[in-house]
Formats: structure tokens, sequence, C-alpha cells
């Protein structure tokens, strides 16, 4: 084996080696029990995975109707030291309590809308 | 082991330490990200940190149809490190890059060199082109997931990509410098 010294470089692989080495970032070995330590506890009523927001679940049961784009942390503040707890809580979420009687009250008059029609339908057979 | 799907929807479902391992399976890929993005003196593991409790908090925003868990946490990632750059004075911003290759046995100083260079080339790119990448060539993501985490066309990524990699390329040594 020659010297390092003496070594040929060739630029492809000198490249390589190169791309090797910037993407080989070590972590500090307790890095994700620092992580786990620093989580806020989780809101689980989002556990069967269905919004109370009012929008379109996703079918995986994984999304809600949160309208932030994936990534988009713009709103959340940066956290300077080095053991970060969370700033801010998650997101808040409307009740379940106010949202439902919404939904009963507008499914109600789609059904009253629809009967309605039905029987302008059925005079409009019947009557001369 | 358990799929990323999976460890999210135990999370969602109540199972904190199923989060553990999302952070222990991206925390290598995000710290190659972030530290190249990034300059030597900020709080890059803090920024790293943030990534993660910054994804837990949202986790229920993420949308398995816009691509894979990976895909979003780098999206976070980059959109953290933005901010951070965004947050510097401007005079610090043409700085010296982190020197990583120290003269080791085996590495030696000509090595060491190139590597300089390569180095100040990448710090010297366009965030774009720098985000692009990195992602495309260090971390191994497809052209497709990092267009969806830059939020530009697939022909814009490979003509980032393409002119880096011209860029990077101009500092290695010609065939005929080599003993």
């Amino acid at each position: 084996m020659a010297p390092a010294g003496d070594a040929p470089m060739d630029p492809d692989q000198l490249y390589t080696e190169w791309k090797a080495r910037r993407a080989a970032t070590p972590v500090a070995p307790d890095f994700t029990r620092r992580v786990m330590d620093a989580l806020p506890p989780r809101d689980s009523s989002h556990a069967d995975g269905h919004s109370t927001t009012g929008g379109s679940s996703h079918a995986d049961g994984l999304s809600t109707a949160d309208s932030a784009a994936p990534g988009d942390d713009s709103r959340v503040p940066n956290a300077t030291t080095a053991q970060r707890a969370p700033t801010r809580p998650a997101p808040a979420r409307r009740p379940a309590v106010l949202a439902t009687p919404l939904r009963r009250a507008a499914a109600i008059l789609v059904a009253a809308a629809a009967c309605l029609v039905r029987l302008w339908h059925v005079a409009d057979v019947l009557l001369p | 082991m358990t799929s990323d799907h999976e460890a999210v929807r135990r999370v969602l479902r109540g199972d904190s330490a199923a989060y553990g391992e999302l952070v222990e399976r991206y925390q290598g890929p995000l710290a190659g990200f972030v530290g190249n993005l990034l300059p030597p003196h900020e709080d890059r593991e803090g920024v790293l940190q943030d990534v993660f409790l910054s994804a837990f908090a949202r986790l229920h925003t993420y949308r398995s149809e816009r691509g894979g868990f990976s895909t979003w946490l780098f999206t976070i990632a980059r959109n953290r490190c933005l901010n951070v750059l965004k947050a510097r004075r401007p005079e610090t911003r043409a700085e010296v890059p982190e020197t990583t290759h120290h003269v080791t046995p085996d590495v030696d100083a000509q090595r060491a060199e190139v590597f300089r260079r390569l180095d100040a080339g990448l710090a010297a790119l366009p965030l774009e082109q720098r985000s692009a990448f990195v992602l495309f060539e260090l971390q191994g993501c497809s052209y497709a997931d990092v267009a969806r985490i830059e939020g530009v066309g697939l022909g814009t990524v490979k003509s980032r990509i393409a002119r880096a990699r011209e860029k990077l390329r101009a500092h290695l040594p010609h065939p005929s410098e080599t003993p």
C-alpha cells in the first residue's frame, strides 16, 4: 500500500470521499433521550385520527383539517437554549362539544331542504 | 422495525414513546442536513432538537399523501434553518466555513486542502442550491422529495443541483495536477 502522501488524487474519488465526510454528522449519544425528556404531554384528542375542526380527515387517519403547510413552522418561536422545552403548547382545538350541535343543525337544515324539494315535486305531479 | 406510518399512528394514539423510534431513525440524516446548512457557530443540535419538538407538536398535521414522513421532517428542518439564517446579521453571512478535515495520518495535507476548498465552495453556494445539493447528494433524497421539501418544481431542483455540482467540481484538482 502506498503511503498516504503518495496516493494518487483521483478527483472523482476525492469528491466522493468529501461527500461521505460531509454527510456523516455525529449526534450526541443522549440526543434521543433529551428530545424525549423535552416532549410536551400529547393531547390524545386526535387519537382516532378524526379532526374536530370540521375538515375532512384523511383515510389513513393521519391528517386533520389543520391548514398549516407541512413543515411550515414560521409561527413557532425560535428556542435558544440547549435544553429546549417547547415554548408553545400544542395547537388549541375547538372542543367537540361546540362543533357537534352546529353539525347537527346543518344536517337538519339539509334534510329539511331535501324534504321540501321532494314535496314540491310530488305536489307538482299530483296537483293539476 | 416499525414503519414510519405505524409509529406516527402510535404517537397520535398517545404512545409518545413511539416517537423515540422516529427520533432515533432520523436524527442522523437531519443532523447532516442541518449541519451542512447552518454555520458552525450556530447551535445546530439545538435547532435539530427544535425540529423534532416542532414535529411532535404538529404531528397531527402530517399528511402522508403529500410525501413520506422523512420528507415532512426535512421540510420542517429546512424552514427552521431558513429562520435561523434570516435572523442572523448580514455581515456574519460571509464567514469562514467549518473545517472538519484536519491533517491526520489517513488524510494527508493535499487531500485536506482539497476538502477545505470544497467546504468553502459548499458554504459559498446560494442557499437554495446548497439545500438542494445537500438533500440530493449527501442525504440521498430523490429529485421528487427535494422538490417537495423546497417547494419548487422538478426542473428547478435538477437545475439547482447541476449548478451546485458544477461549482463544487471546479474546486477539485485537475487530473494533471495530481501527483
